[in-house]
């Protein structure tokens, strides 16, 4: 999948972080996590488990760039008060070296982002999920096969009062 | 305009060059007489800076990445 800029259109209006009581978001309070240290220390702690992994995989599979995805989980984390926007952008390097850690583990292609923006171009990630998907599908006809016979087996005799019977 | 960071941070942490920095080993001077680092010099120290320390956390974890493609 690529990355293209695109205008933000979604973006605060004027005057829109005054709406709300200062300090009633999260990020507008001390953060939980105050340095580089102990931000990785959650992260590395979040990203080893299994739940996490496997999300991360499903993510991969689609095509999306780890780099977005990183993006994405800090961003994420500085709207909860995790840690601050400065400490985000220090540990995205950190987070993207960790998921290419699963992806590598889990034995997937995967898109990470770091190559230039090529427009108009679908990545080898995708393609190559399609072509295993295609693979695996033309691998098992004979189930296929199997499954449409029994279909026609299953066909319902006709029940009405001119029907022939059987 | 740029809305994801993240591909120039991966790229800007260089860490090869980093390996290169740390496999440096200063030789300890023990003996009494020996120049003590001041002050200034210790706070200068690349370990202070979270960039470097988030480099070799990078750095462990992509000797692991190496050892899988192997």
């Amino acid at each position: 999948m690529s990355e293209v800029a695109q205008p933000l259109l979604d973006g605060p209006i004027p005057g829109m972080s005054m709406t709300a009581e200062l300090g009633s978001r999260p990020w507008q309070s001390p953060p939980q996590y105050a340095t580089v240290d102990d931000a990785v220390e959650y992260y590395l702690s979040r990203m080893s488990s299994e739940e996490f992994s496997e999300q991360l995989i499903d993510v991969m599979e689609m095509g999306i760039p780890l780099t977005t995805i990183a993006n994405t989980i800090q961003m994420a984390s500085v709207m909860e008060g995790k840690h601050t926007v400065d400490v985000g952008m220090l540990v995205i390097p950190l987070l993207v070296e960790m998921m290419m850690l699963i992806g590598d583990s889990a034995d997937i292609k995967y898109d990470d982002g770091l190559t230039e923006v090529k427009e108009n171009k679908t990545s080898e990630a995708v393609l190559d999920n399609v072509r295993r998907k295609l693979k695996e599908q033309l691998s098992s006809p004979k189930e296929k096969e199997t499954e449409a016979e029994e279909k026609k087996e299953q066909v319902e005799e006709p029940s009405g009062l001119m029907a022939r019977r059987m | 305009m740029l809305t994801n960071p993240a591909r120039q941070l991966y790229l800007n942490m260089d860490i090869e060059k980093l390996e290169e920095d740390s496999s440096k080993s200063n030789t300890a001077t023990s003996s009494l007489l020996a120049p003590r680092k001041k002050m200034k010099e210790h706070s200068s120290s690349s370990s202070n800076n979270p960039a470097f320390r988030i480099g070799q956390h990078m750095l462990v974890i992509r000797k692991q990445r190496e050892n899988l493609n192997v």
